[in-house]
């Protein structure tokens, strides 16, 4: 189970060993101060110790309490210090773990559960780890030592009977906690609703009072209120009951010491000091008895959550990359790309959706991709990136097979502005840089001038520095394409693949950036994915995709000039420009 | 309409506020039904008081009397006594915990079902200053702020008072010299308190801060991973995770540094006062002049005397938020910008739907005016669409038809009717509206379509969305009617949404029609199931629709150009593209160039 954690453990167990002793010490050293006090009253009823035993006293007990202050800190440091330190450890290596991971465990996961991992499974661990560990050490240690000094030292038939009724807390701590627990999971989800409810409620307030529903939405939120009322009294009858319960079962177990102690006092069994100590002692043992309910409940809960995150951790990739460097071909007919009877279907489908498909794209060319929704148009640039594997010999880079090549080899050669490309919530420059920091200031804004996105960043009043996302600037789909475009044109890198990434933009935005394209990018190679002609048409070389088939090639003019898809789709585009033109 | 958003916005005031009697005497309005319980709660919690402070008394006199004068039998009564004063106190803490947090539940509900209406009441110039997230948490969280005010604080505060003051006297009147010994050490223990609620607070605020912080980048990460390593940056995403990682890894240490000195110091001043009352009353019960037991009974008093302080410390930070929770919930409350009510009835069933704008000038901000002397005669049955550019203020003319904000200059006649006079419910019955971002409610199909109403049947609702041409995609899906579907959901596409409207508009069988067409792109099938809708929609009702589409333009009877907050041109398509002017410019704008 810790085989995840064995290099943290290893590294840091010292710590945690040396603050259970600091913790089983003062433990014991806790214990003598009643016993301290015991002996003090027996002395003092029987009038024979003098002022300066009395000096003595003071000083072992304060001395005691001083030791314990400092002890308790650093068993507080140097354990719970490790838990965090755990928590810490292995959010990294669940963050590690998951850039490994490819799209397809992303497409099978939501963002919230694996987010349900890094934050609540990791803090149940670390309790587990933590105070977990503490309390159980503690109430073990305790619960035995001071059992076995009330036996010992005072008497062992009124230990026997006083302590009796001390299980049932731990008894009712445990299960009770565990139904508590569920109890608290309700109220929440209840709130969580009410909250969704009124979020709603508010939202559609127009729709709402343009249709005159109040009505139907007060009855609607009045019956969630009254739901919410009725979880937390479900919950306050639970809990309101746990808390008096202890302290009536350790009032009993006093009850029993009052009465059998005092009897054995009066019969001269034991001395008042016995006595004195006694009752402190089952004073102590309360906590003990809780913690060890408590304790159940915590590293129950700890275990089960260290299994979920071995589990993820367990999850290999879907396939792994290649050691081989990629190196740019000097051979001037070696493609840059070729795709060699490329056939694909997605893993758990059975349609697929590329059809033995051929391509050759050699250095400098623009290429453009054209074809209807579902197509594969965007499958295929994504297999280029290894997004998914393929079989070896379907895909070469460079003319070297994919499947050889190393990550960094396949993700550098590319520039790429996927379909639903994604913009982080810092500012544009960041955005824009992606971690390139080499790259000045003057680079970054080169790139967007060629994206056509310059002049509108400087209209913000923060220009470069517009924080985007929730706290700051919503950006129109067709800016947040454009930075994108910038993005991967920051890059430089040898192959730009713009895959539908101009479907926001208007068709005068679109001929400029790829006026600007065709001369940033003279020598370099770009695969233009689109649905409009007008994105295209200027392009070397047109691919038509059409239900995964590569059914069409060759230039705007000569696709025009034939009657397949291409020309078919050209038409309907004019015809569609003619009708708003009429 | 975003411009107006940032001015006259309530402000987010502090997260804490100290106590207030204002607000407290606001807040007893609400309290004055509970008002009898909440006494009894006092007067049970007293009860058990009493229990706890009777305890190390009772042990005195067990060691003092009973067992100096070997009275078995006196042990035996009091034990009994006290077996069944533990019994009767478990039972009325209970009874206690219960009363009191059905009270402040009770209360918070009362409070939040009175805020809910009071908030649907609002106008909606109201929502357009108010983001809807801070009305969503007045109503849940701050709420919550209360009703954790009364349950931990006010009757606690009352109890550790009582605690605290009991304890007092008993020492005092058992030994008033022990009792001032004890005590010395409370600077001490206020000092320390006080010290650590400061500092936990800032600990806790900050581990809180940084742990919402990994959350926010986390997610932020694992939905943009895809991007990540497609541009190869796993290694510097995940530097940068770690240095968030690592910088709440910090501050939950200084946290666990702030625990793990208070609670070991308060203990410590605790066995102070103890080695104090040893050196004092040691000597004394040797001379004889103070018995053993009472020297335990002080120590165990004190022991008793120190925890009210601690909680009370505590309670002051619920008490705080508390404070500040219900300030601001009550100045939504009053809030009292209500919407105008007309008294005039009217029967849906004798409307004819001529709509009649006259002067009708329009501002959200003062100085900026949006409409400006709109005058417009459309008759009963007639389809009119609106266009302009964005921004003319083609909107604000539909709000201002369905009464959602109050006129100021000019009037709107439907009838001969003044909107402002009529009855809102009667008003809004008339007239069905279809916005361009269609709002869906998380439910099922057909409530969005009912919209909750009862008085529309499941026949009544297939039937609608048969009409409008809805029922062929709603039969696909996997529960057809009763598909529960989302607000943000993506299950619908654009033009599915647009139709669902169109059969919630019809549901409600308008005299009139407002449509804002949808702008963005919707694919030839449905945009031509939704133009065949519009075709019916408008039959035998007055239509305003605020038009994108070439088609509905050309089918409308009158064209209204709107440019600026003016009416600019009136007139057939044929006769405005002839005339050269506005929209013909406007039309070769969108319609030409592309």
């Amino acid at each position: 189970m810790f085989k995840h954690l064995s290099s943290f453990i290893k590294a840091h167990r010292k710590h945690t060993i040396l603050g259970l002793v600091i913790l089983v010490v003062i433990d014991a050293l806790q214990l003598v101060t009643p016993t301290l006090l015991g002996n003090l009253a027996d002395g003092l009823a029987s009038k024979s110790i003098t002022q300066t035993q009395i000096y003595g006293y003071m000083f072992w007990i304060f001395g005691i309490a001083v030791l314990v202050a400092i002890g308790r800190y650093w068993w507080r440091i140097l354990i719970n210090g490790t838990s965090r330190k755990a928590e810490y450890w292995i959010r990294n290596k669940i963050f590690a773990h998951l850039e490994t991971l490819t799209w397809q465990y992303f497409s099978q996961h939501k963002v919230g559960d694996i987010m349900a991992l890094a934050t609540n499974d990791v803090t149940a661990v670390g309790a587990a780890m933590g105070m977990g560990l503490v309390m159980l050490v503690d109430a073990v240690f305790m619960s035995i030592l001071t059992i076995i000094l009330m036996f010992v030292n005072i008497d062992p038939q009124l230990t026997l009977i006083a302590v009796l009724p001390m299980p049932f807390i731990a008894l009712l701590v445990g299960f009770g906690g565990k139904l508590l627990r569920k109890r608290f999971k309700s109220v929440q989800e209840v709130f969580s609703h009410m909250t969704d409810q009124v979020q709603e409620s508010f939202s559609g307030v127009r729709i709402i009072k343009t249709y005159t529903r109040e009505d139907h939405h007060r009855h609607l939120f009045q019956k969630t209120n009254q739901e919410n009322l009725d979880e937390n009294m479900k919950l306050v009858r639970l809990w309101g009951m746990m808390f008096p319960l202890v302290k009536t079962i350790a009032s009993i177990s006093l009850i029993i010491t009052l009465l059998y102690g005092g009897f054995m006092v009066i019969d001269q069994k034991i001395t008042v000091g016995m006595f004195i100590a006694f009752i402190s002692y089952i004073g102590m043992l309360t906590w003990p008895m809780m913690a060890i309910g408590w304790v159940v409940n915590v590293i129950e809960r700890g275990v089960a959550s260290l299994k979920r995150i071995n589990e993820f951790l367990d999850i290999e990739p879907e396939f792994t990359y290649g050691e081989a460097d990629l190196e740019k071909t000097e051979d001037p007919n070696t493609p840059v790309i070729a795709l060699k009877g490329l056939s694909f279907t997605y893993p758990d489908t059975e349609r697929p959706v590329l059809k033995n498909v051929d391509m050759r794209v050699m250095r400098g060319q623009k290429v453009g991709i054209i074809g209807r929704t579902g197509s594969g148009k965007s499958t295929l640039v994504n297999l280029m990136t290894k997004a998914w594997a393929v079989e070896n010999g379907k895909i070469f880079i460079e003319g070297q097979e994919i499947n050889q090549l190393s990550k960094t080899a396949i993700k550098t050669h590319f520039g790429f502005v996927p379909q639903d490309n994604f913009l982080f919530s810092r500012n544009i420059e960041d955005n824009i840089r992606f971690f390139e920091q080499d790259m000045t200031l003057e680079a970054v804004e080169a790139s967007a001038k060629i994206a056509n996105v310059h002049s509108e960043i400087l209209d913000f009043s923060q220009g470069y520095d517009t924080l985007l996302g929730e706290r700051g600037v919503n950006l129109s789909g067709g800016q947040k394409q454009r930075i994108g475009i910038a993005r991967a044109l920051l890059k430089r890198s040898e192959i730009i693949v713009l895959d539908d990434a101009l479907s926001a933009v208007d068709t005068k935005t679109e001929e400029s950036i790829l006026r600007h394209l065709k001369e940033a990018l003279k020598d370099r190679t770009a695969i233009i994915i689109a649905h409009r002609i007008s994105a295209i048409k200027d392009c070397d070389w047109i691919y038509v995709l059409d239900d995964g088939e590569m059914v069409e090639q060759g230039t705007h003019e000569t696709l025009c000039g034939g009657s397949g898809l291409y020309r078919h789709i050209y038409d309907r585009q004019q015809l569609e420009e003619k009708i708003a033109e009429e | 309409m975003t411009e107006t958003k940032k001015l006259g916005v309530h402000e987010e005031h502090d997260i804490e506020k100290s106590f207030d009697l204002k607000i407290m005497k606001k807040l007893s309005g609400f309290t004055k039904p509970y008002m009898k319980y909440l006494i009894l709660c006092a007067l049970l919690l007293i009860t058990v008081t009493m229990v706890d402070l009777v305890k190390p008394y009772l042990i005195k006199v067990v060691i003092d009397d009973h067992i100096k004068n070997m009275n078995k039998a006196g042990i035996f009564n009091l034990t009994m006594i006290y077996l069944g004063l533990v019994i009767a106190g478990f039972f009325i803490t209970y009874v206690q915990m219960l009363l009191l947090n059905w009270v402040s539940q009770k209360l918070v509900y009362d409070m939040r079902a009175h805020l809910f209406d009071h908030l649907l009441k609002l106008p909606l110039s109201f929502y357009d200053k108010n983001p809807v997230g801070r009305l969503v948490t007045r109503v849940t969280n701050d709420m919550k702020n209360i009703s954790d005010m009364y349950t931990d604080v006010l009757i606690n505060l009352l109890n550790d008072v009582l605690l605290l003051i009991g304890t007092l006297v008993i020492m005092l009147t058992l030994n008033w010299k022990l009792a001032l010994i004890s005590l010395c050490t409370f600077p001490l223990v206020a000092l320390s308190a006080y010290w650590f609620r400061i500092k936990a607070r800032e600990a806790h605020r900050s581990v809180k801060a940084k742990i919402a912080r990994i959350n926010a980048v986390l997610s932020e990460n694992i939905s943009g991973m895809r991007m990540i390593q497609l541009f190869n940056r796993e290694k510097e995403v995940y530097d940068e995770f770690d240095e968030i990682n690592a910088d709440h890894l910090k501050s939950s240490m200084k946290e666990i540094q702030v625990f793990g000195t208070f609670r070991p110091s308060m203990n410590l001043i605790y066995t102070l006062a103890l080695t104090l009352l040893i050196w004092y009353a040691g000597g004394k019960v040797l001379q004889g002049s103070i018995q053993l037991g009472m020297l335990f009974a002080f120590i165990n008093y004190t022991d008793q005397f120190f925890k009210p302080i601690f909680d009370l410390s505590e309670k002051f930070n619920i008490l705080q938020s508390a404070m500040a929770s219900s300030e601001r919930v009550f100045m939504l409350l009053e809030e009292n910008e209500h919407e105008a009510a007309g008294e005039v009835a009217l029967d849906k069933a004798e409307v004819t739907g001529r709509i009649q704008f006259k002067d009708v000038c329009f501002e959200y901000l003062e100085g900026e005016p949006v409409l400006k002397n709109i005058n417009l005669d459309i008759e009963a049955g007639e389809t009119v669409a609106i266009v302009g550019a964005t921004g003319s203020g083609k909107t604000t003319v539909i709000s201002l038809l369905s009464g959602l904000y109050p006129l100021k200059t000019g009037d709107i006649l439907i009838d001969g009717h003044s909107v402002t006079s009529l009855r809102k419910s009667d008003l809004r019955k008339l007239i069905g509206v279809v916005l361009q971002d269609v709002f869906l409610f998380a439910g099922q199909i057909k409530d969005n379509i009912s919209l909750g109403d009862e008085g529309i049947s499941d026949q009544n609702v297939i039937d609608t969305a048969t009409f409008v041409n809805a029922h062929t995609f709603i039969e696909k899906l996997p529960n057809q009617y009763d598909e529960t579907v989302y607000e943000r959901g993506t299950t619908l596409s654009t033009g599915q949404r647009q139709l669902l409207s169109f059969a919630r508009a019809l549901a409600y069988d308008p005299k009139i029609l407002i449509l804002d067409e949808a702008t963005s792109s919707i694919d030839t099938e449905t945009e031509h199931l939704i133009q065949d809708a519009i075709g019916k929609l408008t039959q035998n009702r007055t239509t305003i629709i605020i038009a994108h589409r070439l088609s509905t333009i050309k089918d409308a009877d009158k064209i209204v150009v709107l440019h600026k907050g003016e009416v600019r041109e009136v007139g057939s398509h044929d006769v405005l593209m002839a005339r050269g002017g506005l929209y013909y410019d406007l039309y070769r704008l969108q319609y030409q160039e592309v």
